[in-house]
């Protein structure tokens, strides 16, 4: 089972997220945000601080909340500060204890979900929670980064260099990537 | 193969460490100090974001080459074992380790509680489990 993604962009701020199958937040399994997800995260076209933070981070998950979306965007928005808190410091911890350089973090998991870790070569980190379960996927999340992000995202010549990603067609090949995983609704 | 044990109470402060070879890097005490006190924290949040309810905190860290398994007892106290990335069965590591604990720290009069733990016999017990686990 794949429950988010997450993505940071190399000022920490999260750019990008969005729940797939849909349990903790009590709305219809799935991920598929319709149009209205749209209005979560418009007015973030102007990046900038906190503001820009907390709409690009809402922008995933507002559809199934209807009336509540700006709840729901605060609430996002602290919670992707505390993933990336947690990332930040398990970063810090494996680089410290690894004898050699260049060791990644990759993953960790508790009883209930195993978050995974990818950062590419530019500072980008994806981070993807999943049940416990599921294997390590690093490739994975590479695909992600090279097949999705990089031709939907980097190479839009109108998306701001920094900011909230907000791409309908990133969206949308980004969710029929992830639905082709193994183990995407089990 | 084991690297390191950490055994952290459960106001976040490091009580025992010992680490065995090269397999980790070389540290200060005062960075096993932060090591632990990081450990403690993350802990904690972990449990916060997970998506499901009712997630317990960081279990199992993985790195490229190493593992970091994080056992935490009905008490608070945290046992944490560092380990190669081929390494297996953590858990039952971990609750050996707390057996020590249990006999030769808990059941010891002279020890305080949330203090450092200074027992030779537990030395010497772990010293014993450490090699059997790595032979």
């Amino acid at each position: 089972m794949i429950y988010e993604l997450f993505i940071f962009d190399r000022h920490c701020a999260c750019v990008f997220h969005t729940a797939f199958n849909k349990l903790a937040q009590g709305g219809k399994s799935d991920g598929a945000d319709g149009p209205g997800a749209q209005g979560g995260g418009a007015a973030g076209s102007a990046p900038g601080g906190g503001d820009a933070q907390g709409a690009g981070a809402g922008g995933g998950v507002a559809t199934g909340a209807g009336g509540l979306v700006g709840a729901v965007d605060k609430q996002t928005a602290e919670k992707a500060k505390l993933v990336f808190g947690v990332v930040f410091s398990l970063r810090n911890i494996v680089s410290k204890i690894s004898p050699k350089q260049g060791d990644n973090f990759v993953s960790f998991r508790t009883s209930t979900y195993k978050l995974h870790y990818f950062e590419s070569g530019t500072g980008i980190k994806f981070v993807l929670l999943t049940d416990p379960q599921m294997e390590n996927m690093p490739e994975v999340l590479r695909s992600i980064y090279a097949q999705v992000y990089v031709e939907y995202v980097s190479k839009n010549p109108l998306l701001p260099a920094d900011g909230p990603i907000n791409n309908e067609l990133f969206r949308t090949h980004l969710l029929r990537f992830v639905r082709m995983l193994p183990g995407f609704s089990d | 193969m084991l690297h390191a044990v950490l055994i952290i109470s459960k106001a976040g402060g490091l009580v025992f460490n010992k680490d065995f070879g090269s397999g980790i890097a070389r540290l200060t005490v005062n960075e096993y100090l932060v090591l632990a006190g990081t450990v403690h924290g993350v802990h904690a949040i972990t449990a916060q974001i997970s998506p499901v309810p009712g997630s317990s905190g960081l279990e199992l860290l993985e790195s490229d080459t190493l593992k970091m398994f994080c056992h935490q007892t009905q008490t608070g106290i945290k046992i944490v074992i560092i380990t190669d990335a081929a390494h297996t069965g953590h858990d039952a590591n971990c609750r050996r380790i707390y057996e020590l604990y249990a006999d030769y720290a808990m059941k010891n009069p002279f020890h305080t509680p949330e203090m450092p733990i200074r027992a030779e016999l537990f030395d010497a017990g772990m010293a014993k489990l450490v090699r059997a686990i790595n032979s």
